[in-house]
């Protein structure tokens, strides 16, 4: 899985000297056996499967290294860009993808919860990476969720006799839908388009150049951080590609939660991913937690029953925070 | 030009027949149905793969020390994908088939429920097991030299490598419980309890994450996919074997057709080599192959109108030959048959292709010579033939003399009614005969006097 990063370009500037390295270390290992190879051919076959090892070796952390989509269709992810912050997508026109989706606030809206809804605003950044959409993980795909969203009058509730035709009249929509779609216009090309801009939507971070073999990418005390989020075991459950987002958990595994004003109600949820958190307060589903660190600490005692001292929390936090995306 | 039609007429007539018989086979063959069927088999196929590749990640979540949950999850992603392709393919069978799929489905989402739940107790399980760990590696630097606690702290250490190997399905033997500790202090009692507590904990997550795991075996699962699989294979021979009986009546249709098309068509060419032979026959002289008198007037009938259509000329040669009444006496009637043959070769190969030659009498033949543009070309024409036919004629070793006289009368010039242009052609050719035999006369109108 992991030698697919071979053919990135970003992979063969930074992580070269990496691999190289560690090449050697295994060659020095088996030198012998190296140098009693006589054919070219067999010898190329050797660096192979020990580069494969070497890739193997960096599958093993928990948290992998996502990248950036190389050959995007510009235009169609400039359109779904155009369709995301539309307000005429919404029942009363007052709301667009973008209202609950703020990319400058982490892909988050910063507030406790949105109005109407029962849970607080995950980020949309890197949702792709999710095997599970929305705190209950009811989806499991993009298109059924948009559908959904879009659908449900609490939330956009589109109205499509009115949205297609003032798209129509809309010159700019008209040019750019009929450049890229065959039919125009129509309910499937805006939600396709939509989605298109929603599944690219993958920013990679500091983090990442750290996995892939920067090791300046992020500063010390972040690295330390790294390290006490696996011992303490947060990997256990905010891991994989999106450091979370794969597995389903309640809050108070071990100390039952109560919430800080005594009214959280225990459910199995999503684990959220950790992309991008120290962007997208407040916290936890009903989103009362208001900074990073009350987080972590609430989290260390109920999830792990572990008490952690405060450079431990400080470490973490840095560590969380080199996971945001680099925006451009 | 006729022929050529001809072919071109049975080519397309074959190809929409072919055609035909090809549409009228995939309308009422049983094929697409039958490929339906096999392909719904094969997707099941893939689907039983993806149900494998699930359950090895599954497998290897337990294996793993670090489990990497989107492996698993890709693999169930995977496996909904070849869910939704199986449901797509199978949606037009029959009743029990579909019930069958439905119960396959509601099977699969309930794995993928105790899937989710087994995820979440193993990340449990694995966070209590390093949780554990490392405390009583504390625990044991903190007491290094009270022996009470140590006591204690070996059998927690033993209780949670049984738990450890409870959990990889292994079961080690169960140590005795020490005796619970009389003289440790009040903070040393809080370690113990805290430790035994997060023991029971470890040994409730490990059950848990035994039960959620037995829940994605399912044995009915396979049985359902078997039986499945059993259904679509034997819907798949009845609708082949209907499709073979199709095919084989097709083919017989098919084949009786061409052999009555063949037939037909070779009884149709006899047909018309007879009535073409017996059209020939009626329009040419049997010895030389040219045309007759009767073919000749009915040429002019058709040439005359045509000329004066296209305003050109048509020169009516009369041949008639010097001595052929002496070279039958010489030699026989055998040698002037054989004469009247070469001369008819040379006749025409010494004209245009466009002009026609006719054996009117015994010797007398006559060339139409058309679209012509002044009288001079059909003079010379007629010279020409006059050289080419008055060389000796080498037959059966005895060379034998002859020469033409031609008379050469033209439409519209002289007249344009085709009686009298042949007369005043035959007037012109007496001339020449009584001027001398061997050359080419013109008429004009006082030729006779």
């Amino acid at each position: 899985m992991s030698y697919i990063y071979l053919s990135t370009n970003k992979l063969e500037k930074i992580n070269i000297y990496s691999i190289l390295t560690q090449l050697n270390n295994l060659l020095r290992t088996h030198a012998l056996t190296y140098f009693y190879l006589k054919s070219y051919f067999t010898k190329l076959i050797v660096i192979v499967v020990l580069a494969s090892i070497a890739f193997q070796s960096l599958a093993s952390e928990p948290i992998l290294p996502i990248l950036k989509k190389k050959h995007l269709n510009n235009k169609k992810f400039e359109l779904g860009k155009l369709l995301f912050v539309d307000t005429r997508l919404s029942k009363n026109q007052d709301r667009s993808c973008h209202s609950c989706h703020n990319l400058a606030l982490g892909g988050a809206d910063g507030l406790k919860k949105p109005v109407n809804l029962a849970f607080n605003s995950p980020t949309i950044l890197n949702v792709s990476k999710n095997y599970y959409i929305g705190w209950k993980g009811e989806y499991s795909q993009l298109k059924p969720q948009l559908e959904m969203i879009l659908q449900k009058p609490d939330v956009m509730g589109t109205d499509w006799a009115f949205v297609i035709p003032a798209f129509k009249k809309d010159q700019l929509y008209s040019k750019l839908f009929s450049s890229i779609y065959n039919y125009g216009i129509s309910k499937e090309n805006i939600i396709d388009a939509i989605l298109y801009y929603e599944s690219n939507l993958i920013l990679p971070s500091k983090f990442d150049e750290f996995l892939l073999g920067d090791n300046d990418a992020i500063s010390l005390s972040a690295k330390q951080g790294y390290n006490n989020f696996k011992d303490y075991g947060c990997a256990s459950c905010h891991q994989g590609a999106n450091v979370g987002g794969n597995i389903f958990q309640e809050l108070g595994v071990v100390l039952p939660y109560k919430g800080i004003i005594g009214q959280y109600k225990t459910e199995k949820l999503r684990v959220p991913s950790l992309r991008n958190v120290a962007k997208t307060a407040p916290y936890f589903s009903d989103g009362t937690v208001k900074s990073l660190k009350k987080a972590i600490e609430i989290m260390a005692k109920h999830q792990l029953g572990q008490k952690l001292t405060d450079t431990e929390i400080d470490q973490i936090a840095d560590f969380l925070k080199s996971l945001d995306s680099i925006m451009e | 030009m006729k022929k050529t039609k001809l072919i071109f007429v049975l080519i397309i007539l074959s190809f929409s027949l072919i055609l035909a018989i090809y549409g009228a086979y995939h309308r009422y063959s049983n094929l697409k149905n039958t490929m339906e069927i096999q392909d719904s088999i094969l997707q099941l196929v893939e689907l039983k793969s993806a149900n494998a590749e699930w359950d090895i990640e599954l497998n290897r979540i337990h294996s793993d020390n670090i489990p990497h949950f989107d492996l698993v999850n890709s693999a169930a992603v995977k496996y909904e994908k070849e869910m939704m392709l199986f449901l797509n393919k199978t949606a037009n069978f029959k009743k029990s088939i579909q019930e069958s799929t439905a119960d396959l489905v509601i099977l699969s989402s309930m794995k993928k429920q105790s899937m989710n739940d087994y995820l979440s107790e193993v990340a449990v399980t694995r966070n209590s097991l390093k949780f554990l760990d490392t405390l009583l590696f504390f625990l044991h630097s903190q007491y290094q030299n009270d022996e009470n606690i140590l006591r204690f702290l070996t059998y927690a250490q033993h209780r949670l490598t049984t738990l450890i190997a409870s959990n990889q399905n292994i079961h080690l033997k169960e140590q005795k419980k020490p005796a619970e500790c009389q003289q440790c202090t009040l903070e040393q009692n809080e370690a113990i309890f805290k430790v035994n507590q997060h023991l029971e904990l470890l040994k409730e997550q490990v059950l848990l994450s035994h039960k959620a795991r037995e829940a994605f075996y399912n044995p009915e699962y396979e049985a359902l996919s078997t039986n499945l699989f059993d259904e679509l294979s034997s819907i798949y021979v009845e609708a082949d074997m209907v499709h073979q009986t199709i095919q084989t009546k097709v083919l017989m249709f098919t084949a009786i057709l061409v052999i009555i098309i063949v037939i037909l068509l070779i009884l149709l060419y006899w047909l018309y080599r007879t009535i073409d032979g017996h059209r020939t026959t009626g329009i040419t002289d049997p010895l030389t192959g040219l045309y007759n008198r009767k073919k000749l007037f009915e040429n002019l009938k058709n040439l005359i109108p045509s000329h004066k259509k296209s305003n050109s000329k048509l020169a009516l040669l009369f041949i008639d030959l010097d001595g052929f009444k002496s070279v039958n006496d010489t030699h026989g009637h055998d040698i002037g048959d054989k004469l009247l043959q070469l001369l008819s070769e040379r006749l025409t190969s010494s004209v245009r292709k466009q002009d026609s030659i006719y054996r009117i009498g015994g010797d007398e033949f006559i060339i139409l010579v058309q679209e012509l543009n002044r009288l001079e070309d059909a003079e010379s024409i007629a010279q020409s033939i006059l050289t080419k036919c008055n060389k000796p004629y080498l037959l059966d070793k005895n060379n034998c003399n002859v020469t033409l006289s031609i008379g050469v009368s033209l439409f519209p010039d002289h007249t344009e009614e085709p009686n009298k242009l042949l007369k005043y052609a035959d007037e012109a050719m007496y001339k020449s005969k009584r001027n001398g035999k061997g050359i080419v006369t013109t008429w004009h109108s006082d030729i006779c006097s």
